[in-house]
């Protein structure tokens, strides 16, 4: 069996050129840090890769579930039930409000799958795209961004 | 570029009439037998077509001409007052616009704090900012049309955004609504392609047929004018010199490509560096404010940024051969020795002797001249086609 590589991975989902950086999220300090040369992520982190993009498109990739998520930025008020995301979607929202929502992104989660939960993905996003954005939003902004999507998610699903 | 064919006698007609208008702005104050000389076209023709201007108050004579030996030749010009075009600056959320005269001059001006999450918001924002600016000629005048200069990718035929980045908005038919509200013609234009239109129209690129507007800032863009033209391309790109790509390994750029010029010498990359240095400057503000008072790091960084500016003008050179390059936007205003730079390294570098000549000039920049380059579209077409 080959070893698992998750650019690899990536450059067969999206594609080898292009700029893709890599982050690395370790779950029990919750430290976000981007991948230097010769880093090598430790059992204790999961692994981000993204390029970004200038379109408004975002697309996502997650290793336990097939297929790639496309979301258009103009869109997120829209509240589409593709597949459960009605979060992401609130999340991206509540950036686009906030403007921290990087202009286009193609995001790879690799998530251990015995800690892959739907708020454990919202926030290693949300981390991500604020460090491909730039802009200094403190975490606990960030947690209260993904706490109040998972709220709209349910609200939704209980009223549709 | 292919040109158009006319087909029939009304669209000869339109064709001569705006013709004799956009000479007649270019060279007043002129005479009819200049006008006739100039077009190529015969005497009453031109006579013709200067009594409708006449009479749409678009034209005015007065007698100037130096005589030789007979009567003093009538001369003719624009009429500067009661004529007006709107443009609008929509390109952040604080919208700028104005009032603006056939000469480009402001007559009235209004900001708006535009507050929008879709596309229909957008519209509306930017509709009731032009209520406001209508409102201000009082029912005075005749409005010729309203001309909107966006950020992001726009197609002018259709009027459409296709993407504003910056409000994450796709596909607004920003015309085709404007026009059902209002009864003018409404002209849509990306940003720096408005700003080009301005220079052809009334700064540095009048009677130059061919020229390129590079517009440095917080990030860099640039527009193509061709035959007195705006180039848009097949896909609406054309001089996004900004991702233009100089080094293989440089720095990430947003639009997922490493080492474009605007991620090496746009503002925001400068920002970037220099937030390395010292981390206290967090904003645009704070870094231009340090150039402001001679600081060493600061001014290097402006500095390099012209290096790589140059190399992005010199590039455009060999691509395009323009005429003329101008410069415009706030990087050049602060820091105007980067136009030496870029000076230089033509006159040392560019491909041929020739070359090295190509005209490179540093245009105005001001916090109003969007709204007056989105005035100057609608302007514009008043010159082009009738």
């Amino acid at each position: 069996m080959e070893p698992y590589d998750p650019w690899v991975s990536y450059r067969e989902a999206f594609g080898r050129y292009g700029a893709i950086r890599g982050f690395y999220f370790h779950r029990s300090t919750q430290q976000m840090t981007e991948q230097g040369p010769g880093d090598v992520p430790t059992d204790e982190q999961d692994i981000v890769l993204v390029r970004p993009r200038r379109d408004g498109v975002f697309q996502f990739r997650m290793s336990s579930v097939q297929g790639v998520l496309t979301i258009r930025s103009s869109e997120l008020h829209i509240r589409k039930n593709e597949s459960g995301y009605i979060e992401l979607r609130a999340l991206m929202q509540h950036m686009r409000s906030a403007g921290c929502l990087t202009l286009g992104g193609e995001l790879y989660l690799f998530v251990r799958p015995d800690v892959d939960t739907l708020a454990y993905r919202l926030r290693l996003i949300a981390r991500v795209l604020i460090q491909l954005q730039g802009m200094p939003i403190q975490t606990k902004v960030i947690e209260e961004w993904c706490k109040q999507a998972q709220i709209e998610g349910e609200h939704a699903r209980r009223y549709a | 570029m292919a040109k158009e064919t006319p087909r029939n006698s009304k669209w000869m007609r339109s064709y001569n009439r705006a013709l004799v208008l956009r000479l007649i702005r270019m060279h007043q104050p002129i005479s009819r037998v200049e006008l006739a000389q100039r077009t190529n076209l015969t005497k009453p023709t031109v006579s013709n077509i200067v009594s409708e201007l006449i009479a749409e108050q678009l034209v005015t004579e007065r007698e100037l001409g130096v005589s030789n030996g007979g009567r003093k030749p009538i001369m003719l010009e624009l009429v500067a007052t009661e004529q007006y075009v709107i443009g609008i600056d929509a390109t952040s959320h604080q919208f700028i616009g104005v009032v603006a005269d056939l000469s480009g001059n402001t007559i009235h001006e209004s900001e708006a704090v535009g507050r929008f999450e879709t596309n229909e918001e957008l519209i509306e924002a930017i509709g009731r900012l032009c209520e406001t600016l209508i409102a201000q000629t009082k029912g005075r005048g005749t409005i010729h049309g309203i001309g909107i200069s966006v950020h992001g990718m726009v197609n002018p035929e259709t009027g459409v955004i296709l993407f504003a980045p910056r409000f994450h908005l796709h596909d607004v038919e920003l015309k085709v609504q404007l026009e059902a509200r209002f009864d003018y013609p409404v002209f849509i234009e990306n940003d720096v392609r408005a700003l080009a239109s301005f220079e052809l129209l009334f700064g540095e690129g009048v009677g130059v047929e061919q020229f390129f507007y590079l517009y440095a800032g917080e990030g860099i863009g640039g527009a193509y004018v061709l035959d007195g033209q705006l180039v848009d391309g097949q896909h609406h790109i054309t001089g996004e010199v900004g991702h233009m790509r100089l080094d293989l390994d440089g720095p990430i750029c947003s639009c997922g490509n490493r080492g474009c010029l605007e991620a090496l010498a746009g503002e925001k990359a400068l920002l970037r560096d220099y937030a390395v240095v010292d981390p206290q400057v967090s904003t645009l503000a704070d870094l231009r404010k340090r150039l402001n008072e001679g600081d060493e790091q600061a001014v290097r960084a402006y500095e390099r940024a012209g290096e790589y500016i140059g190399i992005g003008v010199l590039n455009t050179i060999h691509l395009l051969n323009p005429r003329r390059i101008l410069l415009g936007g706030p990087m050049f205003e602060l820091a105007p020795t980067i136009v030496d730079q870029i000076k230089e390294r033509v006159e040392h570098t560019a491909l041929t002797a020739a070359s090295r000549e190509t005209d490179v000039k540093m245009v105005p920049w001001g916090e109003k001249q969007g709204a007056l380059s989105a005035a100057a579209l609608a302007t514009n077409s008043l010159f082009q086609t009738i």
